[in-house]
């Protein structure tokens, strides 16, 4: 899988070749766009909600008593399984991207795909976003849509606006239509 | 076809809400407990995240704030295990065992090569127990079955027991019993002589992919829902709850 902008000879016999495909080219098209935001961006992402239905079931955890279950790239499903028979549903902790979780003493740390998140959850109705780090993601990894994004993406080759580091932290992505963007990745 | 969804027993997820408080942190010490496939595991104070090129670690000195510690670049790995002063990797050529003495920098010490298959691991004692799948795109040209490794020498897995399964994932042991997601069943193995693994009997669980066994209960993950079972002295699952899906 390679990052590559398109070479600026295509793209001038793109455009020097007839209206038509000059029109093809102001397309828009389907791409991901990074969204770029703050800590309390994130913070603000990060939250409690009242328990709901599972869905697109990932992986499991336990802490203690506590059951916990992925809902693919949305959050965790929080149950209080103090009685394996009868599972409480607790609360739902919206961590946008979750895949991974891991818990120790009251801190989870998370995966977000576009970084990790470590949320102090002494408070499960109140989750606190502590830290966010990318470094996990390799360089490359933190310039490009998280790979489920990439996956789930119907065509084999995957335009996404090339992210411009002066706008700041990359928080989330977003699947939009717009004019064809340089950077692609070949799945 | 699917007789875990009629389990009368079943509770679908009711709508009642416990105060979240006090549920789970009135004791918050110690760490969770993962499925096999996790990426994420914690060991020694120290947070290892295994990421398809790479392994990361973090110190967890600080809770609030994990420190970057080190990287080591590798290729498509998949699952963390961690026991006591090892780490093992399933990755799509192999298993990996690295050494964490010292945390901030895990020593690679050596690789139980198979060929490409996805492949969670997990330990116990001088055996490691780990999946071979095919049916993902990675691994279409994989096998499936569980091999058996001798891990008491750490640099020199052997080994020690090979047995094919139809579409292995997910796994988990309790004391001489081994459990694996298998397509759409629990299967159940006699470990007692990890050489030789004698198939006991099967629980239906349709779309099953992962297992955490807890004390006596097992709790595994399908893509119908969450089912909990009591292990019974034989080994044999009880179905105690199950959460299903909309």
């Amino acid at each position: 899988m390679k990052i590559k902008h398109i070479p600026i000879l295509l793209l001038s016999i793109f455009i020097l070749n007839s209206c038509d495909d000059r029109k093809n080219e102001l397309q828009k098209i389907s791409a991901f766009t990074p969204v770029y935001g703050s800590l309390d961006d994130i913070k603000a992402m990060i939250t409690s909600q009242p328990p709901r239905s599972l869905n697109s079931i990932g992986k499991i955890y336990t802490y203690n008593q506590l059951l916990l279950v992925n809902e693919q790239y949305e959050g965790v499903h929080v149950f209080d399984n103090s009685d394996p028979t009868n599972p409480v549903p607790v609360q739902f902790i919206q961590i946008p991207g979750n895949v991974d979780i891991a818990i120790k003493d009251q801190f989870a740390y998370a995966d977000m795909g576009v970084g990790m998140a470590t949320i102090n959850l002494q408070d499960l109705s109140n989750p606190v976003l502590t830290h966010f780090d990318q470094t996990y993601l390799g360089e490359k990894h933190q310039q490009r849509p998280p790979q489920n994004m990439i996956s789930a993406f119907s065509d084999e080759k995957v335009y996404f606006e090339c992210p411009d580091p002066s706008k700041g932290m990359i928080i989330s992505w977003e699947n939009k239509e717009i004019l064809k963007p340089d950077c692609y990745i070949i799945k | 076809m699917y007789s875990c969804d009629q389990d009368p027993t079943s509770p679908r997820s009711s709508t009642s809400q416990s105060n979240g408080n006090d549920v789970s942190f009135n004791n918050p010490n110690g760490t969770g407990t993962s499925g096999s496939t996790a990426r994420f595991t914690i060991a020694k104070n120290h947070l290892f995240i295994a990421m398809e090129d790479a392994l990361y670690v973090y110190s967890l000195e600080k809770p609030d704030q994990p420190i970057f510690q080190s990287q080591q670049e590798l290729f498509g790995v998949e699952t963390i295990f961690s026991l006591e002063n090892h780490l093992y990797l399933g990755t799509q050529t192999g298993v990996l065992i690295f050494d964490i003495t010292n945390p901030n920098n895990p020593n690679r010490i050596s690789t139980y090569r198979h060929i490409t298959s996805c492949d969670p691991v997990i330990v116990q004692g001088n055996f490691a127990y780990s999946t071979l799948r095919n049916s993902s795109d990675q691994c279409r040209r994989g096998i499936n079955c569980l091999d058996v490794i001798n891990i008491a020498n750490k640099s020199n897995p052997t080994q020690v027991a090979r047995v094919n399964l139809e579409g292995p994932i997910g796994l988990g042991i309790h004391n001489n019993n081994l459990y694996v997601c298998d397509n759409d069943y629990i299967r159940q193995f006699d470990v007692s002589n990890p050489a030789k693994p004698t198939s006991i009997r099967s629980t239906g669980l349709p779309g099953c992919f992962d297992i955490i066994v807890n004390d006596d209960i097992l709790i595994a993950v399908s893509n119908q829902g969450i089912h909990q079972y009591s292990i019974a002295q034989n080994g044999q699952l009880s179905s105690l709850s199950t959460i299903l899906k909309d």
